[in-house]
C-alpha cells in the first residue's frame, strides 16, 4: 500500500504542476522533482527521495507565477499535503522499516493508518484537481490520443490493483513486510 | 544507571525548516500566496514538533545467563522493555566489541511500543577473544508519534562477561623431567614407595618380605627384591613473553599463547601438579605454582587479563628472581622473541639448570597477515614485505642463538593445536632429559 502510493503520488503531483503550466523550468523542476521521488523509493534511498519531492513544491510555485491566473489555494493545499505524505510515508517506509520494524506490527498504529488515508485522499483529490485542469483540453483532444491515455491509465489502474490484493492477502496470512534485520552492529 | 535523556530533533525537521522559510521567502518574492498555503502541513509539523511531551518513560531489564565462559561459547542475553506510557518507536542498542559475532536474534532492535505491553528480546552471541567485556550499556532511542523528535540516553554496563582463553583438552601426557615431593602421576628418579618397579637388587638384612621378587629369586638362586619408584607431582610454570604483541585481532601472538598456556595448566593440573604463571614485561606478574579448581579459575583469570605492559621503571627488567621460581621447577615459555629481553631471560634461566622448553610462536607470519588485511595498496605491501623480510632474519637469529645455547625450541603457529604442543614439549623434554641429568650431576660433583 504504502509503496504503490509513495510511487503514484510524485507523478501524480508532476501532472497536476505541468497541468497549470508546462514551460521549460517548470518542467524541468517537475521531471527532476519526480525522477528523484520515484528513484530515492526504488533505491530505498531517503535523502533522494525527500530532495525529489521538495522539488515539485518550486515547481508548482513557478508554475503557479508563471500561468498568472486567480488564486489556487486548494491545489497549493493538495499539493502541500501531497509532498509532506510522501515524506512522512517515505520516511517510515525506506527508514523505519529499513531499520526491522516489523510491517505488521506498524501497520495496526493510528499513525501510520492515518498518514496511508491521507496519502490516499491526497491522492484522489490531486487526481480531481487535475481532472478539472485537464477536462477543457481532453474535450478537443484527437480521439486516438484519448484512447492511448485511457488505455494507460486502465494499465496503471490495474497494476495498483493486483499489487493491492497482492498485499491484502499477504497480510491476511501473516507479517507481510518484515523488512531484513540488520547485521551486527556492534563494535 | 541511565543518563537524562537528550532530545534530539530529526533531520526531517530541518528539511521542513527550510522549506517552509523557502516558501516563505517565494511568498514574498512572487507576491502570491500559494507558497504558503502549499507549506501549511510542514509548518503545522514543525509547532507540533517543537511543543512535544517530555521524555517517555520505560523500565529495561537486561539478563546475562553466564558470568563467565571461554572462547566461542555461546552467551544468550535477554531484554525486556516496560513502557509505562505509549510511545512511538523504539530503538534499542546493545553495543557489542568488533570480535563478537551474533548468531541468534539481533542486538540491534527496533519496535514500536505500546504502554502496558513488555516487549521481550533475546539474541545469543559468541565472543572470539578472551576479554572482560562490559555488557548491557543500551543505547536507547525513542521515536515520537510523529517521528520529528527522538530522546536517546545510554545506560551504564550493567554486566560484566569474563571471557576466558578457549582451552582443548590433551591426550599426550607431558612427564617433567623433575619432580617434588607430594604424591603425583609421574615416577620419581628416587626409590621409596610406589606402584611402578624402579629396580631389582639383591636381598639385604632389613628388606621387607613383601617386597621379594620370588621369579627372579628362583632364576638367580639367590633373594631379589624389588625398588620402586615413588609417584610425585611436578611444578610446572608457564612463562608468559608480554614484552610485545603482534598480529590481527582475534589471531594475535598473546591470545594463542594465552590459549596454549590455559590447555597446558588444565593438563597439568588434572594430573595433580602444581602450575604457575609468570607474565614477564615491563611489571613482572606471577601467579606462585598450586594445584586443585581453586588454581585453575586463578590461572584462567589471570591469562583471561594477560596483555602488553609497558613500564619506564622496570625497563631492564629481563631476569627472573629466583624466589618465585620453585626449585626444580619445569618452565614452558611461550613467545614470539619479539622482544630480546625475553630471549635473555630464557637462556638465563636454561643457564641457571631450570627445565626450560620454549614454545615458539611465529611472530612474522602474525605480523604478515595483520599486515595484509590492513594495507592494500602496492607500495605498502612491497615496503612491508620488505620489512617483514629483516625483521623475520631478526628473529630467526634470534631463536638459533638460543638453540645454539641447548634451550629446546618447539615451533607454533597460530592455528597449531595444543595436542602437537605438548607432544614437541614431551618429545623434547626427553631429548634434553639426559643433558639436564648430565648438568646435574656435574654440578654436584
Amino acid at each position: 500500500m504504502i509503496r504503490a502510493l509513495v510511487l503514484i503520488l510524485p507523478p501524480l503531483v508532476a501532472l497536476y504542476v505541468l497541468s497549470i503550466d508546462a514551460s521549460g523550468g517548470v518542467a524541468v523542476l517537475a521531471t527532476a522533482g519526480v525522477a528523484g521521488a520515484l528513484a530515492g523509493a526504488a533505491l530505498r534511498r531517503y535523502r533522494l527521495l525527500a530532495a525529489g519531492s521538495a522539488l515539485l513544491l518550486p515547481a508548482y510555485w513557478g508554475a503557479a507565477l508563471v500561468a498568472g491566473r486567480g488564486p489556487d489555494f486548494w491545489g497549493a493545499l493538495g499539493v502541500g499535503i501531497a509532498v509532506f505524505l510522501l515524506l512522512e510515508l517515505g520516511y517510515d517506509w525506506v527508514v523505519l522499516f529499513g531499520r526491522a520494524v516489523r510491517f505488521s506490527e506498524y501497520a495496526t498504529r493510528w499513525r501510520h493508518l492515518v498518514r496511508s488515508c491521507g496519502l490516499g485522499a491526497a491522492g484522489a483529490y490531486l487526481v480531481a484537481l487535475l481532472a478539472v485542469n485537464l477536462a477543457p483540453r481532453v474535450a478537443n483532444a484527437d480521439p486516438t490520443i484519448l484512447f492511448l491515455a485511457a488505455a494507460a491509465a486502465a494499465a496503471g489502474a490495474a497494476i495498483i490493483l493486483v499489487s493491492l490484493v497482492r498485499l491484502w492477502l499477504r497480510r491476511l496470512g501473516g507479517p507481510t513486510e518484515a523488512a531484513g534485520e540488520e547485521p551486527n552492529s556492534g563494535g | 544507571m541511565s543518563g537524562a535523556p537528550v532530545k534530539r530533533y530529526s533531520g526531517r525537521l530541518t528539511l521542513y525548516f527550510i522549506i517552509t522559510t523557502c516558501a516563505v521567502l517565494a511568498a514574498v518574492i512572487i507576491g502570491r500566496l500559494e507558497p504558503l498555503v502549499a507549506v501549511a502541513p510542514f509548518a503545522a509539523a514543525i509547532l507540533t514538533a517543537l511543543f512535544t511531551e517530555g521524555a517517555p518513560r520505560a523500565r529495561t531489564s537486561y539478563e546475562v545467563t553466564q558470568g563467565s565462559v571461554h572462547e566461542d561459547e555461546p552467551v544468550d542475553v535477554h531484554i525486556e522493555v516496560q513502557p509505562d506510557a505509549d510511545v512511538g518507536v523504539l530503538e534499542l542498542l546493545d553495543p557489542l566489541p568488533s570480535w563478537a559475532r551474533v548468531t541468534t536474534g539481533t542486538n540491534r532492535i527496533v519496535r514500536p511500543l505500546v504502554a502496558g505491553n513488555a516487549e521481550r528480546f533475546h539474541y545469543r552471541v559468541q565472543f572470539h577473544r578472551r576479554a572482560r567485556i562490559d555488557l548491557g550499556a543500551l543505547h536507547h532511542r525513542w521515536h515520537d508519534a510523529s517521528a520529528l523528535v527522538r530522546w536517546e540516553t545510554t545506560d551504564a554496563p550493567r554486566h560484566v562477561l569474563t571471557v576466558r582463553p578457549r582451552t582443548t583438552p590433551i591426550a599426550h601426557p607431558v612427564r617433567p623431567v623433575r619432580t617434588q615431593v607430594y604424591m603425583g602421576n609421574y615416577p620419581a628418579p628416587t626409590i621409596g614407595e610406589g606402584l611402578e618397579i624402579s629396580e631389582l637388587r639383591p636381598h639385604v638384612p632389613g628388606d621387607r618380605l613383601r617386597s621379594i621378587n620370588w621369579r627372579a629369586s628362583l632364576r638367580m638362586g639367590s633373594l631379589h627384591v624389588n625398588d620402586y619408584a615413588p609417584e610425585r607431582n611436578a611444578d610446572v610454570v608457564l612463562l608468559l613473553d608480554t614484552f610485545a604483541d603482534a598480529g590481527a585481532p582475534g589471531a594475535r601472538l598473546l591470545d594463542t599463547a594465552t590459549r596454549i598456556a590455559a590447555s597446558l595448566a588444565d593438563h597439568f593440573l588434572a594430573t595433580r601438579n602444581r602450575v604457575g604463571l609468570i607474565e614477564l614485561s615491563g611489571i613482572l606478574k606471577w601467579v606462585i605454582p598450586a594445584s586443585g579448581h581453586r588454581q585453575r579459575y586463578r590461572l584462567l583469570e589471570n591469562l583471561t587479563d594477560v596483555g602488553v605492559r609497558r613500564s619506564y621503571v622496570g625497563q631492564d627488567l629481563r631476569t627472573i628472581p629466583s624466589r618465585i621460581l620453585p626449585a626444580r621447577a619445569f618452565i614452558i615459555a611461550i613467545s614470539g622473541l619479539i622482544d630480546a629481553r625475553f630471549a635473555f631471560a630464557a637462556g638465563d634461566l636454561h643457564a641457571r639448570g631450570f627445565n626450560v622448553v620454549l614454545v615458539a610462536m611465529d611472530a612474522a607470519a602474525a605480523a604478515e597477515q595483520a599486515e595484509l588485511r590492513q594495507r592494500r595498496d602496492a607500495r605498502g605491501r612491497l615496503l612491508s614485505s620488505a620489512a617483514a623480510s629483516l625483521w623475520r632474519l631478526e628473529l630467526d637469529e634470534r631463536l638459533r642463538s638460543l638453540q645454539h645455547a641447548g634451550v629446546p625450541v618447539v615451533p607454533c603457529a597460530a592455528d597449531t593445536p595444543a595436542e602437537l604442543v605438548a607432544r614437541g614439549i614431551d618429545s623434547l623434554r626427553r631429548a634434553t632429559a639426559g643433558a639436564i641429568s648430565v648438568a646435574g650431576r656435574a654440578g654436584a660433583a
